[in-house]
């Protein structure tokens, strides 16, 4: 008797089980909920509910595809992503960050096997995308497979100082932006200031993960800086090598140690954790080295704003491209997505020549008029410059991307101080800069990641003491080759200088 | 069962209930997530998840040992461990057996809370604490020095401080914590003792030696014993912010936990992290066995197990 009751309340829950089970996808019918990394700068979007729904307005109709927007802060981005996708938390377009400076790479999780591949997706669904971004696409590549997808602005980027322009005219010089000046020129200055100055005023603006070595001694990483290099930002050979090993850089450390004895350098660089605009504002300091970034010179732009002050650009190398440099962000399709075709349907939306009201990517990347930002200038084909919307500033905004990674980021908004003119630049830039002869090429580090593990050690233990110049260069500059090699960089270099000699034999 | 086991785990069921929730606690935390330990063995492959990884034997391990670093940062965790157990013991019994001699009951709570405080400030609020002391160009230290006409050090270059400002920064945040649970059994002591003694004209250090520290020492014992056990596991806060990850100082200040976190700051990878985390475990085992194996030979009735 027990037993019958027992079963049949078993099978009666077993065909309730079934039913629901049944009728959930029924109901959901064809539209797919996606779910969508976005990049915060720590900040809490209020407005996240409106942008979602002005999105779905768009989509659902269209593609049939609905939006969850899952907001993440910058830096927070590689470990939630890995636990996420450990765990096997559905997530449907991932966003990669590297910002053009290796904070976060497609082989993060290429090589965890995270990623699904592209190609078939890809050349189905993103026609659009193709069109838009052009060479850009080799970006998203690690061999011959495609894992993510590009946003489209700034390829290359420069080596400047930059500096505070009032000093500059303080003590009687001056530059012009577009020209390429010499590093001599450069010294000339940060001797002046610190003459002038004296103690407690340095004229770099150092802080302790500011490594300034990529700026002085440009390179070509290949995609990540523990794997070899090419020097001269790889314009000029394919040869891949140990760069800390090489003349160049012995030079240039020998050049820093140089200004840091000339006292160009706070003393208590490497535990200083403030960035570069930061110690600009307290005006004890007169520039910095610093890439000009895939950020791109509205990078700059922005800083003149949160300094307060004019900035003047001094470039000494001729700005260039490389796979690092212009990986600034990247969309990618996890293993836990649950539609593939449809996340790279919407995907490919983000690329489209679209009017503004249709724009996804716009409403991504600035949130929506009159709540976000207002039009401060119409342009011809229909592009705008904006301003935030009355009552709100960067931090407060309701929704502000501010992050130019959403498909084509040559169409969407942005705001002032940018001009006008800043469209047609970038994309001129893209068309006249240097390439690497390596461009687009990215090590497929799967085999070697114990090995890089060791490096990575390595370098955190040495790069910011010998690049900031507070250690003597004869006794470090040894000890850090000799556990680099320890480490295992030459069987790294090997495989690297193979992948890449048969990666340059396909591209012929 | 017999009758009597029986009655027995009848005797005890309420205490068996009580201590329900910290064993389903300890199963949760401690017992399920054992078997992530098979990921330190397995090249991670998150389509196959963590069972149908393949195996890779020892590859994971290579990273700590590939380079000299992994002598140092063992070295590091142990000899720091080493020195915060044994030297910290001896000052957290020994304050906590002054403090017992403050008779004034106001006093007493004082030195307590005083001595408690900083083990309440985060690591990050204390690292700050500690640049304003050692800042080359800023710091309280080097304007001393100079004020005195000596010559400013950099402090955050320079390893041979080091050793010294780390043991300093644990003591002066943790002796305020670690001293509660020796003060507590020195005051459980009963006072009928020292009565006695003093009636017999012992002297106060008498009583220390022959009274207090003879009856607090299993106390000890049971402390050190457990701190051997997490002697491969290090503070993460104490040697990370407070050097503030100066790469001049890693000879000096990097432990296994400091290293494994850089490594994986930089490539993600959580199959290297849980040999990394094996490893450490396998090391408290065997000094934790070790431990208890001395322990048992000196007193018996001391051993844990």
């Amino acid at each position: 008797m027990n037993k019958k009751i027992v079963s049949s309340v078993l099978t009666a829950a077993m065909a309730l089980g079934l039913t629901t089970g049944a009728a959930a996808p029924a109901m959901a019918d064809d539209t797919f909920n996606l779910k969508m990394q976005i990049v915060t700068f720590g900040q809490e979007f209020s407005g996240l509910a409106d942008v979602e729904n002005a999105i779905n307005a768009i989509t659902e109709p269209e593609i049939g595809v609905t939006v969850t927007l899952d907001p993440i802060a910058a830096w927070d981005l590689p470990s939630t992503s890995a636990l996420a996708i450990t765990s096997n938390e559905e997530i449907d377009l991932m966003s990669i960050l590297p910002m053009g400076s290796n904070m976060d790479s497609i082989s993060n999780y290429s090589t965890k096997n995270m990623l699904l591949p592209l190609d078939d997706l890809y050349a189905e669904y993103g026609q659009d995308i193709h069109n838009c971004i052009g060479e850009l696409e080799k970006l998203g590549y690690t061999g011959n497979t495609m894992y993510a997808v590009p946003a489209n602005y700034y390829a290359g980027h420069g080596c400047s100082f930059v500096a505070l322009t009032s000093e500059l005219e303080a003590l009687g010089f001056s530059f012009d932006e577009d020209q390429i000046y010499t590093l001599e020129d450069v010294e000339e200055v940060m001797a002046a200031y610190k003459e002038a100055k004296g103690d407690g005023y340095y004229s770099i603006a150092g802080y302790a993960d500011g490594d300034i070595m990529p700026v002085l001694c440009p390179t070509d990483d290949l995609g990540d800086p523990a794997i070899g290099s090419l020097m001269n930002a790889g314009l000029d050979n394919t040869t891949v090598v140990n760069r800390f090993a090489t003349d160049e850089y012995r030079a240039t450390y020998d050049k820093i140690r140089g200004y840091f004895n000339a006292g160009y350098i706070n003393p208590d660089v490497i535990s200083i954790t403030d960035t570069w605009p930061t110690l600009l504002g307290t005006g004890h300091y007169l520039g910095a080295f610093i890439g000009t970034n895939a950020s791109g010179l509205d990078g700059i732009l922005v800083n003149e704003q949160s300094i307060g002050q004019d900035l003047t650009i001094i470039r000494f190398f001729e700005d260039f491209a490389t796979t690092s440099g212009a990986s600034y962000g990247l969309w990618a399709i996890p293993v836990t997505c649950s539609n593939p075709e449809k996340t790279m349907q919407f995907l490919n939306l983000l690329y489209q020549d679209r009017p503004l009201e249709q724009n996804v990517a716009a409403i991504l990347s600035c949130g929506l008029e009159g709540q976000t930002y207002k039009i401060v200038e119409t342009l011809d084909d229909g592009r705008v410059i904006v301003d935030y919307a009355d009552g709100v500033d960067r931090m407060s905004s309701p929704y502000g991307g501010q992050v130019p990674i959403y498909g084509d980021e040559l169409r969407t908004p942005k705001y002032t101080p940018i001009d006008a003119e800043m469209f047609d630049e970038i994309s001129n830039y893209n068309s006249t800069v240097k390439y690497s002869k390596a461009f687009g090429y990215s090590f497929d580090s799967y085999y070697y990641v114990g090995q890089i593990s060791a490096i990575n050690n390595v370098l955190q233990t040495y790069r910011a003491q010998l690049a900031w110049g507070t250690v003597d260069v004869d006794s470090v500059l040894p000890q850090f080759l000799s556990e680099l090699e320890a480490a295992g960089l030459n069987e790294v270099i090997e495989a690297n200088q193979e992948q890449l000699d048969a990666w340059l034999a396909e591209q012929e | 069962m017999t009758a009597k086991k029986k009655n027995k785990f009848l005797q005890y069921l309420p205490f068996y209930l009580m201590a329900l929730p910290g064993i389903i606690y300890l199963i949760c935390n401690n017992f399920m997530p054992l078997y992530g330990m098979l990921l330190a063995f397995k090249r991670l492959d998150v389509r196959k998840g963590i069972f149908g990884s393949p195996w890779v034997g020892f590859d994971n391990f290579k990273f700590l040992f590939s380079s000299k670093t992994a002598f140092t940062i063992i070295r590091n965790t142990i000899c720091y461990n080493l020195v915060f157990i044994i030297l910290g013991t001896a000052i957290a019994v020994a304050l906590a057996i002054l403090l017992n001699e403050v008779r004034s009951k106001g006093f007493s709570k004082f030195y307590q809370s005083v001595l408690l405080i900083p083990y309440l400030i985060s690591w990050v609020l204390a690292s700050y604490l500690a640049y304003a002391f050692l800042a080359q160009d800023v710091g309280l230290i080097n304007a001393v020095l100079k004020f005195f006409g000596g010559e400013s050090i950099a402090w955050y270059s320079t390893q041979t401080y080091w050793p010294f400002i780390l043991f300093f920064v644990y003591m002066w945040k943790g002796v305020g914590y670690m001293l509660i649970i020796y003060y507590s059994s020195i005051v459980s002591i009963s006072a009928d003792y020292f009565e006695a003694a003093t009636i017999d004209g012992a002297t106060k250090w008498q009583q220390i030696r022959f009274i207090t520290i003879p009856l607090i020492k299993s106390t000890v014992i049971t402390m050190v014993i457990l701190n051997l056990g997490r002697i491969a596991n290090s503070d993460f806060g104490l040697f990370y912010q407070i050097p503030r990850n100066s790469g001049a100082l890693y000879g000096v200040t990097q432990t296994i936990d400091v290293y494994v976190y850089n490594a994986l700051m930089n490539n993600n990878d959580f199959a290297m992290s849980a040999a990394a985390a094996v490893f450490q475990s396998v090391v408290g085992f065997i000094f934790i066995l070790t431990a208890n194996a001395v322990v048992k030979r000196i007193s018996k009735q001391d051993a844990l197990f």
